[in-house]
């Protein structure tokens, strides 16, 4: 299984951050909901948001920006 | 005595010549890798200014293949970084910063939550010391992200908000944020810092990645776009640089930021053509290396690296 979380979109792919190194996957390979921030998982052949992941992300990393913005 | 002559020759041809060829082009190497501008070697001192380049703006686009990295050194001996590339070009970053003799840093921005913006911010800052950190108001769940975020509580600092109106304390150089115009924006991109500085008649527009919406909302925001030298938004994307916000702008240079043979095929053509028929003069980092652009607040000199 592999994982990881989507940076951004440019053109015809996405640029998806496995493990700190970037890697592009084709945005025909990706569910068409997939936004900047989600969580994707490689299994059974094809990939899938993992919702709550991203939302466990998200939560993690607000709060640690509320910490810091002024 | 003439064989013996000849044996001589023979042995500093065999063994002399190569240590010359070797010396030779080991240089050369050296030479093309050394990306430091020759110009802007004597204003290194920022405690003590050298008379001469004293009264000189320095904006350094650094080549950080497909990302932007920008250093603008002031007049007053002020040093201000504006993103530091991908992950594996913070190093680079820093070894540049302290080859423009860099000793701390006044300002940082990081113009949005993307790793090829913000991916090296996070080396730079544990490097260096920082007096302000400025960032649009929105995250993004990467580590890249997180680590830049760490690395600012680490040192005890803040985030103050980069958003329209908001002035960059910057001694003898007016600078201030153009954008984000607004708090929310689908796509990341539209978030990006927009910096507008200017010194005497000469000045520079910042773009990030902003995208047509932004630009769409920086024109109606009334603000003052025209500048000398336009940073294109986006690494030359379609995306950006749209029509009319290039018109407001009206550069003489603009200054494309990418690695070459990029798998997004930036620089896009509609870009390049827009501006070619516009007449202004464009530089790339992926052609011409480091750009680094300075004035005395009337004239602009530019360098490239390669």
């Amino acid at each position: 299984m592999r994982k990881g979380i989507i940076d951004r979109f440019e053109g015809e792919f996405a640029v998806v951050e496995f493990e700190g190194a970037m890697e592009t996957i084709k945005l025909s390979d990706i569910p068409n909901d997939a936004r900047e921030g989600d969580v994707i998982v490689f299994e059974n052949n094809r990939w899938t948001i993992d919702r709550e992941d991203t939302k466990r992300l998200k939560n993690e990393t607000q709060k640690l920006a509320d910490e810091l913005w002024e | 005595m003439k064989n013996s002559k000849f044996i001589s020759t023979l042995i500093m041809i065999i063994f002399i010549l190569p240590l010359l060829i070797t010396g030779c082009t080991s240089q050369n190497i050296s030479r093309q890798v050394n990306t430091t501008p020759k110009p802007t070697e004597q204003t290194q001192n920022t405690s003590q200014p050298a008379a001469a380049s004293a009264n000189l703006l320095k904006v350094h686009f650094i080549d950080v293949g497909q990302g932007d990295a920008i250093l603008i050194q002031t007049p007053a001996g002020q040093n201000m970084l504006v993103d530091a590339g991908e992950n594996d070009h913070g190093d680079m970053v820093v070894n540049y910063l302290i080859s423009q003799g860099v000793k701390n840093l006044d300002i940082v921005v990081g113009t949005h939550p993307h790793s090829d913006h913000i991916g090296g911010l996070d080396t730079v800052i544990n490097k260096f010391p920082v007096k302000n950190i400025y960032m649009p108001k929105i995250t993004n769940n990467t580590e890249s992200f997180r680590d830049v975020l760490n690395a600012v509580k680490n040192k005890g600092l803040k985030i103050s908000t980069a958003k329209a109106g908001v002035v960059v304390p910057l001694e003898g150089v007016s600078c201030r944020f153009a954008a984000p115009v607004k708090d929310s924006y689908e796509d990341l991109n539209n978030y990006s810092a927009v910096i507008k500085m200017e010194y005497g008649s000469q000045s520079f527009l910042l773009t990030g990645d902003a995208g047509t919406e932004s630009e769409a909302q920086i024109l109606y925001s009334g603000v003052n776009l025209k500048s000398t030298v336009l940073k294109v938004g986006h690494h030359g994307s379609y995306s950006a640089t749209g029509s009319k916000f290039l018109n407001a702008v009206a550069p003489q240079f603009a200054v494309i930021m990418l690695g070459a043979d990029n798998k997004y095929g930036h620089p896009h053509t509609q870009t390049l053509s827009r501006l070619s028929k516009a007449g202004i003069k464009i530089y790339r980092t992926d052609k011409n290396g480091t750009i680094v652009f300075i004035t005395d607040g009337k004239d602009m000199k530019v360098t490239g690296g390669k």
